[in-house]
């Protein structure tokens, strides 16, 4: 059909195969866009607001509650929060085993979202369910890679859904060594899996779209920033401390979403791996950049579908620093600590990497050592606003070549590549009980 | 004492649920029970409340025929309970990996070469809150709600053709 002619009325409601929920609105008539919108339609949580009150110890424990795919990111970074508002140091065994947790959920979440979520739109199928009869292979090594990385959460934290071991100052269980070294010898019988798994991307069409954007990220000196790290902008090429971050996200309200905008030195930005990959891309293990390039991933990378791509791309990154990490917790004894902490005044941030993007958790505590203000700034709020703004560059170039179910198919290929938690995403500070 | 296997493959009895939440405990506890009285003829799993996908991977590693414990909204008095095969257990609605639950998780390790015969022993539960422990009223029934799990178990084997 003549693009001029085109009057498209898409309504999705609400997209497929993305934790919570969202609904895409495009109008066009005549060939003209009208209106490109994501609606964000879940409900508001409202953790901020219960856990005032709340003592230090209860909250990381609380807010992990926020989600339960983003649970260790939640309480990995409250717990980074609150240690920063009570002035607590923590030993290099208790990071490096936060650091062994925070790449579990990694490997967990990148195989959940690519291999359930995301394939499927790219061999045809609605859902991972017919590609148990078409892609047999396929969806038995995505089991069993989920499955190692739920354990591997288990050793680790204590349970694969809102482990319990990681407490303020330290671990309240320790991870048994048999069991550390059980998951060790499993990530390293998985690469021959995630390689399968590379091959079977490297066939994938990916759509081929383009649109700069500002990409935002921790950035550290020595490693892949995951656990820490300033807050990095590939705009200015440098970085901010975390307790900066009212200065980066700048969160505004717009009236379709109830999800927060955030946007920095333009009118938007993106978080998440393509960020990640984009900004440390030299810190990469080696393979994880020999599959990159496989995947025909350079940097910097302007293809937001290609999010998927570097998410298969931090799966190999954390399934060899894994491997690294538990190598180091073997090495020594891990010694029980002394994690008895005194509650006080105090306010922090903390910040760091969750699968989805930079996530950060600011708590202040009163006098009496109970949690006074709390505020959390998740990645897919950040992203949202940059979603909208690739949606309405896009469609005017899928517009002329696309009929009317290919574009909205091509939209929610865009928002699931993004990986978006929107139950994460919707918060409100100020709740007036009545 | 009954000879619950077929002579080479134990029946699998896998209990699902989480001890935490109330009557959703009665199936590791039935389990608890089962592996007493009969640990020498089935082979038990207790799964806790394992999400869809991590069922799925775990079915697929089984070896024999099984029979799933749960709990289940069978809109009847609590402490009822009843068997169902596989056709029953997954008819019910059309498949989605929306909420996955046991029956997506069949569905998709089907075509995945997963050849077992499964049965689910369902029972009626009356409260579901957080906390531990039993509601009275399937503490109450619990002797006869194992029994009926026994006769199951029989009447499992005996259409095994053992």
């Amino acid at each position: 059909m003549d693009s001029t002619r085109k009057s498209y009325n898409i309504k999705i409601d609400h997209v497929t195969r993305v934790e919570g929920h969202g609904s895409i609105r495009i109008n066009t008539r005549e060939g003209v866009v009208e209106e490109v919108k994501l609606e964000i339609v879940e409900a508001n949580r409202f953790f901020e607001a219960f856990v005032k009150g709340m003592l230090p110890h209860d909250v990381p424990q609380t807010v992990s509650r926020i989600c339960g795919i983003c649970c260790v990111g939640h309480q990995l970074a409250a717990t980074k929060a609150v240690e920063a508002a009570l002035g607590i140091e923590v030993t290099g065994q208790t990071k490096l085993l936060r650091k062994a947790l925070n790449e579990s959920q990694f490997l967990q979440s990148h195989a959940l979202h690519l291999y359930f979520l995301a394939v499927p739109d790219f061999v045809g199928s609605r859902s991972i369910l017919p590609l148990a009869s078409s892609h047999p292979e396929l969806v038995r090594r995505a089991l069993k890679l989920k499955k190692l990385a739920n354990d591997y959460t288990a050793v680790i934290g204590g349970r694969t859904l809102h482990p319990m071991a990681n407490g303020l100052k330290g671990w309240r269980k320790l991870p048994e060594p048999e069991a550390m070294a059980g998951i060790r010898e499993r990530l390293e019988a998985s690469i021959a899996d995630v390689e399968q798994m590379v091959e079977l991307l490297a066939t994938l069409p990916i759509p081929d779209y383009q649109r700069e954007t500002e990409y935002v990220s921790l950035k550290h000196p020595d490693e892949y920033a995951l656990y820490e790290g300033e807050v990095f902008s590939s705009d200015t090429q440098s970085g901010v401390p975390a307790e900066g971050y009212r200065e980066v996200s700048n969160e505004f309200t717009v009236a379709h979403c109830t999800t927060k905008w955030s946007k920095w030195h333009r009118e938007s930005y993106m978080v998440g791996a393509m960020a990640r990959v984009n900004n440390n891309y030299a810190q990469l293990h080696p393979e994880a950049q020999r599959v990159a390039e496989t995947l025909g991933l350079k940097v910097p990378c302007y293809n937001p579908y290609m999010n998927n791509v570097a998410q298969m791309v931090e799966m190999v990154h954390c399934t060899h620093n894994s491997i690294a990490l538990l190598d180091r917790l073997l090495a020594d004894a891990l010694v029980d600590e002394d994690i008895s902490y005194q509650p006080r005044a105090g306010q922090g941030v903390g910040a760091i990497e969750v699968p989805r993007g930079i996530l950060f958790h600011d708590y202040a505590f009163g006098d009496d050592g109970r949690c006074t203000e709390a505020n959390a700034i998740i990645p897919t709020s950040q992203n949202i606003n940059n979603v909208e703004q690739d949606m309405k560059a896009f469609v005017p170039q899928m517009l002329p070549v696309m009929e009317q179910d290919e574009l909205a198919l091509h939209m929610e290929m865009l928002l699931r590549a993004y990986d978006p938690c929107i139950s994460c995403s919707v918060h409100m500070l100020d709740v007036q009980f009545v | 004492m009954c000879s619950l296997s077929d002579g080479d493959t134990p029946l699998q009895v896998i209990a699902l649920g989480n001890r935490y939440r109330g009557d959703d405990g009665i199936a590791p506890l039935l389990l608890e029970r089962l592996m007493v009285s009969h640990s020498s003829e089935v082979v038990g799993h207790d799964w806790g409340d394992s999400d869809a996908l991590t069922l799925a991977h775990d079915l697929l590693q089984l070896e024999g025929d099984a029979l799933i414990l749960d709990c289940a909204e069978l809109g009847q008095q609590a402490g009822s309970w009843r068997l169902f095969d596989e056709a029953a257990l997954c008819g019910y609605r059309g498949h989605s990996t929306h909420g996955l639950g046991l029956a997506d998780a069949l569905a998709l390790v089907r075509p995945l070469g997963f050849v077992s015969t499964v049965h689910c022993f369902g029972i009626q539960p009356a409260d579901l809150s957080d906390r531990e422990g039993l509601s009275e009223v399937l503490t109450e029934q619990l002797p006869a709600i194992e029994s009926a799990l026994f006769t199951t178990l029989n009447a499992l084997r005996e259409a095994r053709g053992t």
